[in-house]
């Protein structure tokens, strides 16, 4: 496998590794050399690939543990996540105010779910991947999986109906 | 799709149960125009779903990669081989000096 074979492997997916890092380590740079780092020991593995039954599935796991292990250096430099407001490249300016504020309350209150709730959650959700993938990419049988993702849900979703009923912002 | 329907799939996605298609339905109902006023507290939760999966990573995936902490390393190296050159050149030359002042005195 050459150079641009392999970039052509992984361009489906590289948008997904990037936003699955950018959900575990909030800074968008720090998700960035997620992403990249990633792709770097894939590649260095490439003699591996063909044996890999799926590589996306197989990368999108070497990034969730890239991003535990970044987190655990984090926590043992007594270095914390600042939970903020979602920060993308895209800003949806040329959306309502209300939808801004959907985007941003949604995202601060995926941000306070456990990391594995966050993770599954991602995948499912937002990437809207299989079950049975997703058991592969977290090591999880699949009633675990289904538990995690239905709290994660109900969380968010409680959470937003009281915002609602208070009218609190 | 009549609301009765979608109140079911509510339930189940709630459960962790909807399949893909049944959670595709759900993401157009609730990103579309007509909302339940029950079900509002859904609206956000799928447009930050569907507008979050636009986001990408638009940096060129690099293969070859010199890792900067090296390349620091390399400087670093090369300074202080420079530093100690000159150090040495320096001391040497005031030990000549010290010398010849020394010679100088007992002529």
């Amino acid at each position: 496998m050459n150079e641009s074979d392999f970039l052509k492997v992984i361009s489906p997916f590289k948008d997904k590794v990037f936003r699955l890092a950018k959900r575990l380590l909030v800074s968008i740079e720090e998700a960035e050399d997620a992403t990249q780092e990633v792709f770097f020991k894939l590649w260095k593995n490439k003699e591996k690939i063909s044996d890999y039954k799926n590589i996306e599935a197989f990368a999108m796991t070497m990034t969730k543990n890239f991003c535990y292990d970044r987190l655990k250096s984090k926590q043992a430099g007594n270095l914390t996540l600042v939970h903020t407001n979602y920060k993308g490249k895209e800003t949806p300016l040329e959306k309502s105010i209300e939808y801004k504020d959907a985007v941003n309350i949604v995202h601060s209150l995926i941000e306070q779910l456990p990391e594995m709730q966050k993770i599954i959650i991602q995948l499912r959700d937002v990437e809207q991947y299989e079950f049975e993938e997703i058991c592969d990419m977290v090591s999880m049988k699949p009633i675990a999986v289904r538990v995690a993702l239905s709290r994660a849900r109900k969380t968010v979703r409680n959470a937003l109906t009281k915002q609602q009923n208070y009218g609190v912002s | 799709m009549e609301l009765a329907n979608i109140e079911k799939l509510v339930i189940k996605y709630k459960n962790g149960t909807t399949s893909l298609e049944e959670e595709s339905i759900l993401r157009n109902y609730f990103t579309g125009e007509s909302v339940a006023a029950h079900l509002q507290e859904y609206v956000p939760m799928f447009t930050y779903f569907t507008f979050i999966k636009k986001e990408s990573f638009d940096k060129n995936v690099q293969l070859k990669i010199e890792k900067p902490s090296n390349k620091n390393r390399k400087f670093l190296s090369v300074a202080a081989s420079i530093v100690l050159l000159l150090t040495s050149v320096f001391f040497k030359k005031k030990r000549m000096i010290g010398i010849r002042q020394k010679n100088n005195l007992h002529r």
